[in-house]
């Protein structure tokens, strides 16, 4: 029993090694945001998707590009508009004239780590093309099912200031993505360091990749199998729970949060280095985890309540699991 | 009271408590089932003579395999002692007909004797006296005798009560029996140091009590209204023809087996008036030339072996054709891609082989169980609630002290409030509860030096007198 826990310990201890590595890879590019890359890289661990809502400019392309600089993956891009098509993300099948043959054309959704620029500004049709992807992996075009490559990850952005010509995602939707990444302002030390290092080149052009597609496969079966105490998953289902019964959310979350924020809780005591998860992982995840799935009662939002601060409300009248 | 005095005293109680419940059982299972030929007071002494034994070898250098069989070998010994005196007490120790007659009594399939019971009582006090000693001796444990004795004490007295026994000295039993239980109860929740009217823990034990007074009430009205003189009877009966049918049945069985091995006497032919007369054996000179048993056996195994290997083979061959066909239109279809598969098969059998290795060594494993673990479950069990009692302490007294954790504080952010409130504590309150925090949610194990470090820590940690801080 012990030998099989030291085993699990130092399988854990490498989760802990490429979460490091990860961090300082694009730490080059993104100054001061290291925990902003560790839910990206939770997101990787978990196989979910990441929402990355920020205002114009603060490096939401960035940490995309770079987060798929630094695994050895295949990457493609799809810039959203509104007159962007289910069929210019999913692919098609045209009529070979050569052969005489239909033949499926792939779209940029087949690749491992796919960027959704500013999703909201397709229209929901398109929007919604992604739903069988980001659940199922997997898309259909004329009956024909084809499976995405493993690892695959969507990583969306959108401006939450900008709202003329948007079309708000769906609830289905934003349920799928396993966490809502808020970037924020850096420091004014943090914006004179990315100056500097912009200068002369652009340093995502010398991103050397840390690991390959197999290897972060591996490091998510070791992800899932990090012990998680039935008392901290009691605690993650009252949180759960307690969303459902709030004066301020006119709509709590769904089972598939509370099993996103359990796997998001064994990946962040993955990265830690531990092989079990603490009550604490589940409270640092929380908010990102749960913000982008409730919904705020008009009275709630026309007091200044934001979702982070509704949910740190939760997080204040839950208690945890102790003695 | 020192510690030792406080064990001791718990010790008589928890034995005491046993005893009163295994007299009142001893007592009823004498008159009812074998009309007092019980020895009653011979078998009690099983109880004491396990509990002196285990302690001295204690004391004794050797490892646990011996001491199990040695102790299982003395229980023998005073059980064969029991049997003489129950059965043949003026006759000489080396006349057999005693042992004859016991070993008889236990065999004996139409009713219930005695020495069948002499035989399982006499193992089962030995066991309660071995397990005595592995007892450990705190609230948690007395409360469950308590309650265990109360329910055993329950039922006896409904079965007395039904058949109208009228047994000996059932009021001062009872009554003993709640003097060592309470005496029991109260020492061990004293020496934890938690007061049932002023512990964090008062309604949570308040409710286990009610709880558990209702639960025993309430099963006894049911017992009571369900279970009638008829309906037992009927069950005994039930039990009679389910133990004379098994033993019909393994006679029968035996008997069939005993059957398979017939006679080296050849059967003789029944004569008939037409028939030829029966030719005689073999020629005398043909015996250098039969087979050995030992070696058609073996030839048998050779050839299973061999059967086994061909059909797999057949398996293998037929298997390989078939997929070979598959491939070969898969191939004449466009869009269908072929993956290479060699020695697919011979992995699917290996794997298959595989899984029933590991279903056996799994099924054999669970057979070995309480022989391999329990003592290190036991051991961890015990550090697990040792280091969860040194935190809840811990807290408790803080509490007291001027900072109280809020029930949504993780262990790490109250060792935060912690150390900012007695600053010069902060390390031992990390230790404790980076410890606590590994045991709680990581499912680890602390070994035995930790534990007394963190027990060591808790110590002094407690000798420090906060009173003048405020709240954190």
């Amino acid at each position: 029993m012990n030998q099989k826990k030291d085993t699990q310990t130092q399988a854990v201890n490498r989760i802990k090694e490429k979460a490091d590595s990860f961090r300082a890879n694009v730490s080059t590019v993104m100054v001061g945001k290291g925990r902003t890359i560790d839910l990206v890289f939770i997101t990787l661990l978990c196989e979910g998707h990441a929402l990355i809502e920020d205002v114009p400019g603060v490096g939401k392309t960035l940490l995309a590009k770079a987060t798929a600089r630094s695994l050895d993956c295949t990457f493609k891009r799809v810039q959203c508009t509104p007159d962007l098509l289910p069929s210019d993300v999913v692919g098609i099948q045209f009529f070979n004239q050569k052969t005489s043959e239909f033949e499926f054309r792939p779209g940029p959704i087949l690749a491992n780590i796919v960027l959704v620029d500013e999703i909201n500004r397709a229209m929901p049709r398109t929007q919604s093309c992604l739903l069988e992807s980001m659940q199922e992996q997997q898309v259909t075009v004329d009956l024909k099912t084809v499976p995405l490559p493993r690892p695959f990850m969507l990583m969306a952005t959108q401006n939450p200031i900008e709202l003329e010509g948007t079309f708000p995602l769906p609830e289905a939707q934003l349920d799928r993505f396993l966490v809502k990444v808020n970037i924020g302002y850096p420091s004014p030390e943090e914006e004179a360091a990315v100056l500097s290092r912009f200068q002369l080149s652009n340093p995502l052009d010398q991103l050397q990749s840390i690991m390959g597609t197999a290897e972060l496969l591996e490091l998510q079966t070791i992800c899932r199998r990090i012990f998680i105490e039935n008392s901290v998953r009691g605690y993650i289902v009252a949180i759960n729970s307690n969303t459902r019964n709030h004066r301020d959310i006119k709509l709590g979350t769904s089972t598939r949060c509370a099993l996103a924020l359990q796997s998001a809780s064994q990946a962040m005591a993955g990265i830690q280095g531990r092989n079990y998860v603490l009550p604490d992982d589940v409270k640092a995840l929380a908010a990102p985890v749960l913000s982008h799935r409730i919904i705020l009662k008009t009275e709630a939002r026309l007091r200044g309540r934001t979702e982070e601060a509704v949910i740190e409300d939760i997080l204040s009248s839950v208690p945890v699991p102790a003695e | 009271m020192n510690q030792a005095r406080q064990r001791d005293i718990l010790f008589l109680a928890i034995a005491g408590a046993e005893a009163c419940w295994i007299v009142t059982a001893l007592l009823l299972l004498d008159v009812k089932a074998v009309e007092g030929s019980l020895p009653i007071l011979w078998l009690l002494s099983f109880y004491p003579l396990a509990l002196i034994i285990g302690k001295a070898f204690r004391y004794l250098p050797m490892s646990r395999s011996p001491l199990f069989f040695l102790n299982w070998t003395l229980w023998f010994v005073w059980c064969l002692a029991l049997a003489k005196h129950h059965t043949a007490p003026f006759e000489d120790l080396l006349e057999p007909a005693w042992l004859y007659s016991f070993a008889s009594g236990i065999f004996q399939v139409s009713s219930l004797s005695s020495h069948q019971l002499i035989l399982v009582c006499s193992t089962l006090l030995w066991w309660l006296g071995g397990r005595l000693l592995r007892l450990r001796f705190d609230f948690s444990t007395s409360l469950t005798e308590f309650q265990f004795g109360v329910a055993i004490l329950l039922i006896l007295f409904f079965f007395e009560t039904q058949w109208d026994l009228n047994l000996p000295g059932l009021v001062p039993i009872t009554m003993a029996f709640f003097v060592f239980s309470f005496a029991g109860t109260a020492i061990t929740h004293a020496r934890e140091g938690a007061g049932w009217l002023s512990g964090p823990f008062r309604s949570r034990w308040m409710i286990l009590l009610i709880v558990t007074l209702l639960l025993i009430l309430v099963g006894g009205m049911l017992i009571g209204a369900l279970v009638k003189p008829d309906l037992l009877r009927l069950i005994l009966s039930v039990f009679t023809t389910l133990w004379n049918t098994f033993w019909y049945l393994l006679f029968a069985v035996l008997s069939f087996i005993v059957n398979l091995f017939s006679s080296d006497e050849p059967m003789k032919p029944p004569i008939m008036p037409s028939m030829p007369p029966v030719p005689a054996g073999p020629p005398e000179w043909t015996k250098i030339f039969r087979i050995p048993e030992w070696v058609r056996r073996l030839g048998g195994i050779v050839m299973m072996i061999m059967w086994s290997i061909l059909i797999l083979a057949a398996l293998w061959s037929v298997s390989s054709q078939i997929i070979h066909w598959l491939r070969q239109r898969f191939d004449s279809m466009n869009d269908i891609e072929v993956e290479p598969m060699s020695g697919a098969f011979l992995d699917d059998l290996l794997h298959l082989f595989k899984g029933l290795f590991l279903l056996a060594s799994r099924f054999f494993r669970f057979l070995l169980r309480p022989f391999r673990n329990k003592r290190e479950l036991r051991a961890a069990s015990h550090e697990i609630s040792s280091i969860r009692t040194v935190y809840r302490r811990m807290m408790d007294w803080a509490a007291s002290a001027g900072c109280p954790r809020d029930a949504a504080q993780t262990p790490h952010e109250y060792l935060q409030s912690l150390a900012r409130w007695l600053p010069e504590a902060g390390q031992d309150f990390a230790l404790i509860t980076n410890h606590y925090v590994l045991v709680r949610y990581g499912d680890c194990l602390l070994n035995r030096d930790i534990l007394d470090q963190i027990k060591t820590t808790w110590e002094k940690l407690r000798q420090v007198k906060p009173a003048s801080r405020g709240k954190a």
